[in-house]
């Protein structure tokens, strides 16, 4: 028995910390602005706290459950921390952390007004996404959900004086609305086949209940698609995904991070939860996997291709979200395919790459979004083509961008290379698979995400190359300032969370494998868990094997090889000269890249992912003016048709409504008669 | 990790023999191509040892800063050349099991080059001209699918081994060199394409011009000059040898000694030269048979060898298992 508390307890005490200091800070800013700091940096130890709870969870994988009065009758406040809401939790805890000291510094540029509504409501939004992620029964994890939802809502329509804001957010409202409508029916299929022990009513809808009810295959189907669906209308999956790219980049910056880097992996909680945990490993089927890997794959593609034409940096890595959403799906439906057909290993190792690129990706694109509210910042403008020279007007945040960048890229020896790296190695295991269809689709998921990682660099370069590389392209770039000490502490936070990630794999594989163990009741091999913290070795014995330590301390030994040559053979004086010009001294920021210029030939080559409008002047116009737009075609294919649809529906339905109160009397009437006739039949 | 055969000091000299010989061997290779390559064209030849002429001559050179640039300007070549020496550590050419080659497996290797290929862009995306955008962008383009295409290849590769372990590759295909493989002959060609494109070779990048309209590499390294220049160009020899030595191990590996005595290291090395000199000449007679492609063909030629090793992948499956 000891004094501090365990982890679940040390949760809620999180939870029902945020919870307040949300209302308390909310009126105490109301009262004057410089409570926001401290107020802050409470919320932020409350992270570390989160963080250290779920690490403790993981550690000794724990599980536990507590019931708190409350809620409806029959089915009071259900508490659960299993290994997998652990592991959500120390992510949610380790980037938040991040983003909360970074705020610290970068509200302060806010409007007074706008603080202490903008205060509330994130953290009301941390505090519902862990609620989501400690919820042990569907009405108290739809609770939180929807609360998630709204708040996240309130928060992208933070500056609702724009109308593309308010646009945005009322797509990401119709779309939660349409994902949430879909988990509740998956959590309805599930609870409606209770087991007979079990009195029926409102009990079944525990998650306890749900897990233990025994769907037939039809039904189990039924449940997947419609949590594959639900959530993937949060995490962004295609052809659900058309509201991301619009709503992440219009909200502050911090609330950015949290969204793209923290909210979606909620989804993947979500999807995992269902799936894995309630539904089980036992009722999913094989071949489910093959959509969900390609389906993964393709939204990884689809997304780095439309990242790569964005010149607002904000929407550029939105999309690549997407992208990396993909991969983590792609890893989900390997784990279903490689489990159920026979071959736990294989199916282990990408399930566990999976839960290791979220953490990832929450780590790194946090940092890129805090970046990239940085950048906008510095020059005023959200589009890159006013940006450049950044890095040496802010060195400190310019060099952890660029490691932030390096290590999304998927480079060694970056976080985001181990994941990869994993996921491939698990691919690979295509060759044991029976049947050349399932392997061909293994194997085209690997050449899908070794493309889009490739065009990720790609995307980077241009991301990095032209906001921080080069010389500045406008006023406010030229006179940028290195930014406030708490946003370089936060982002430094992250950026040391990305080199545990990337120097550690094989404590956080440890970690990621109680998660394995409790969902589908198989561990990774156990060579790859004991073999020391330097060698990470995930199918022994004959397995490839990777050490990100060595590796890094082997780049460093050769580094200064380069450095001493022109010691050894001459001189090493330096001498600052003008550019090479052609020989003419002109040289204007407009003479480099632009963001336009740089995407081109994606554009060029792969112009069937992209609905394209250009306008070529013509020789004799006046005032010539080459005009290119470029579009998402699920809005022309998909979406405006449906609008269109609706509207031609809501149209005919007005009809009915004449204003004619006897009118309205007939169809009472009438809507009597039919029921009484159908009840009489029934 | 797997106990290596060999002892620790044994593993040091292979070790620093193979990044010894890569380094100084590099530039020679690159005189060789230049050799072959000027007498195929009724050039008179500057001889096999100038490109060390010309790094030598570089690293004596004062080094001119553009103005305006970072100093991520001045460290890219120091992080090129470090990612690219590495490199030479883990290729298995000296002996099948240098000792470090656990460190880093064959997708790593991919991930180094690419670190390379990023670093070098922002290079040229610091110095804020023209050129050097043009180049960063360019090089790029040919890399996001050249990358997946090396990635493919070396996978085909693996298939024998079931791993993506350099010296377990090699093992695997040494001990089954007498069969006939068409996944590995796919492969083969995917690879000379990949070989082309990513060291900047005809018809890709013509490495001896400096037409603002086609250049590529060159146009990267721009503004680089003296002792920085000199580590840029003698990254890019590094990786074009060891592009050649990879492609060594996984398609002619016969004759690399599993042992570790003088008189088997002295033969595998003669051995070795012997391919890579053969290999440079097939280089320079390519370059002198093809004429340079146009800027926008160039996905189509990596996209070609993207599929190329794809399909090498998949026969492998359809025919050979």
């Amino acid at each position: 028995m000891t004094l501090l508390p365990d982890p679940l307890e040390t949760s809620l005490l999180v939870l029902m910390f945020w919870g307040m200091t949300a209302v308390l800070g909310f009126f105490l800013l109301r009262k004057s602005r410089t409570f926001l700091s401290p107020l802050l940096f409470l919320l932020a130890a409350g992270g570390v706290t989160l963080a250290f709870s779920g690490l403790g969870g993981l550690a000794a994988s724990t599980d536990l459950h507590r019931v708190v009065p409350g809620g409806l009758p029959g089915l009071p406040f259900h508490f659960r921390q299993d290994p997998l809401s652990s592991f959500f939790l120390l992510l949610l805890g380790g980037a938040g952390t991040g983003i909360l000291i970074f705020s610290a510094g970068y509200l302060r540029s806010l409007p007074t007004p706008r603080i202490p509504s903008f205060f509330l409501r994130t953290a009301l939004f941390l505090a519902s996404m862990e609620g989501v992620l400690l919820a042990d029964d569907a009405y108290l994890f739809m609770v939180f959900w929807e609360t998630m939802a709204l708040v996240s809502y309130a928060l992208v329509v933070t500056e609702n004086n724009r109308e593309e804001v308010r646009n945005a957010g009322y797509l990401y409202l119709l779309m939660a609305h349409f994902g949430s409508l879909l988990i509740l029916a998956a959590f309805f299929f599930l609870a409606s086949r209770e087991p007979s022990g079990l009195a029926p009513g409102l009990s079944a809808f525990t998650f306890e209940a749900m897990g233990k009810s025994d769907p037939t295959g039809g039904v189990a189907l039924l449940v997947f698609v419609c949590a594959l669906l639900g959530f993937g209308a949060k995490a962004g999956l295609i052809p659900l995904h058309v509201w991301l790219p619009e709503a992440h980049p219009v909200a502050p910056s911090p609330a950015s991070a949290i969204l793209s880097g923290i909210m979606l992996k909620t989804a993947v909680y979500g999807l995992l939860r269902v799936s894995f945990g309630l539904l089980g490993p036992g009722h999913l089927n094989y071949s489910w996997g093959v959509p969900v890997l390609l389906a993964g794959g393709f939204m990884a593609l689809f997304g780095i291709l439309h990242a790569l034409l964005q010149s607002d940096p904000k929407k550029l890595l939105a999309y690549s979200s997407i992208e990396n959403i993909g991969i983590i799906f792609l890893g989900i439906g390997l784990a279903i395919l490689y489990i159920r057909s026979g071959h736990p290993v294989a199916g282990e190792l990408a399930l566990g790459a999976s839960l290791y690129h979220a953490i990832n990706h929450a780590f790194f694109k946090s940092l890129l979004f805090l970046g990239a509210g940085t950048m906008i910042h510095a020059s005023g403008t959200n589009d890159l083509n006013t940006m450049g020279g950044l890095l040496r007007r802010m060195p400190f945040s310019g060099v952890l961008v660029l490691g932030g960048v390096l290590c999304i890229s998927g480079l060694p020896p970056g976080n985001g290379f181990v994941s990869e790296w994993l996921l491939l190695q698990a691919s690979l295991q295509a060759g044991t698979l029976s049947g050349t269809l399932l392997r061909s689709a293994v194997l085209l998921g690997a050449a899908l995400l070794v493309l889009a990682s490739a065009l990720a660099a790609m995307g980077f370069v241009k991301f990095y190359g032209i906001g921080y590389l080069g010389i500045p392209r406008s006023e406010g770039a030229q006179n940028a300032h290195e930014v406030s000490i708490p946003e370089r502490i936060g982002m430094a936070w992250l950026m040391a969370g990305c080199l545990l990630l990337a120097l550690l794999p094989v404590q956080m594989l440890r970690g990621i494998d109680t998660v394995l163990h409790s969902l589908t009741g198989t561990s990774l091999p156990t060579t790859t868990l004991s073999s020391g913290w330097l060698w990470l070795l995930p199918l022994p014995p004959q397995g490839a094997s990777y050490s990100p330590a060595l590796l890094l301390g082997l780049l460093g030994l050769l580094l200064p090889l380069g450095g001493l040559l022109p010691r050894v053979f001459g001189r090493s004086s330096f001498r600052k000269t003008p550019v090479w010009g052609c020989g003419y001294e002109i040289r204007t920021p407009r003479m480099q890249d632009s963001a336009g210029s740089f995407g081109q030939p994606i554009r060029h080559f792969f112009a069937n992912f992209f609905l394209m409008k250009r306008h070529l002047p013509d020789p004799s116009e006046k005032d010539p003016v080459f005009e290119l737009t470029v579009e998402d075609p699920h809005w022309a294919f998909l979406y405006r048709p449906a609008f269109r649809l609706f509207q031609g529906l809501a149209a005919l339905a007005e009809r009915v409504r004449t204003g004619r109160i006897s009118v309205y009397l007939v169809y009472s009437f009438g809507t009597l008669i039919l029921l009484l006739t159908v009840f009489r039949w029934m | 990790m797997d106990v290596s055969p060999l002892s620790l000091r044994s593993g040091f000299f292979l070790e620093g023999a193979q990044l010894l010989l890569a380094l100084l061997g590099a530039p020679l290779l690159a005189g060789w191509i230049g050799l072959c390559r000027a007498l195929l064209s009724n050039r008179s030849p500057a001889g096999i040892l100038q490109p060390w002429r010309d790094l030598l001559r570089l690293f004596r050179k004062e080094t001119l800063l553009p103005e305006g640039t970072s100093f991520l300007f001045r460290a890219v070549p120091y992080l090129v050349f470090a990612a690219l020496a590495s490199s030479t550590l883990f290729i298995p050419f000296l002996g099948t099991d240098p000792p470090l080659a656990p460190v880093a497996d064959a997708v790593v290797l991919v991930g180094l080059f690419s670190l390379a290929r990023m670093m070098m862009a922002f290079g040229a995306m610091d110095a804020g001209t023209p050129f050097g955008d043009l180049g960063g962008r360019r090089e790029m383009m040919v890399g996001f699918l050249a990358e997946p295409a090396t990635l493919m290849i070396l996978f085909t590769a693996s298939l024998w081994s079931h791993s993506t372990s350099l010296p377990a590759i090699i093992h695997s295909l040494l001990d089954a060199s007498d069969k006939f493989h068409p996944s590995l002959l796919f492969a083969l060609l995917a690879f000379i394409l990949v070989f082309l494109a990513e060291n900047g070779r005809l018809p890709i990048d013509n490495p001896a011009t400096h037409l603002e309209l086609t250049m590529i590499h060159e146009a990267m390294i721009l503004e680089y000059s003296g002792p920085l220049l000199a580590m840029m160009e003698w990254a890019s020899q590094l990786k074009l040898i060891l592009y050649l030595l990879i492609g060594a191990d996984f398609f002619f590996p016969a004759g690399l000694p599993k042992v570790l005595s003088a008189g088997a290291l002295a033969g595998g090395l003669l051995l070795l030269s012997l391919k890579l000199l053969v290999a440079g000449g097939t280089l320079a007679v390519i370059e002198t048979l093809l004429a340079k492609l146009r800027i926008f063909r160039v996905p189509e030629f990596t996209a070609l060898a993207y599929l190329l090793a794809t399909m090498g992948f998949l026969i492998h499956f359809v025919l050979e298992v």
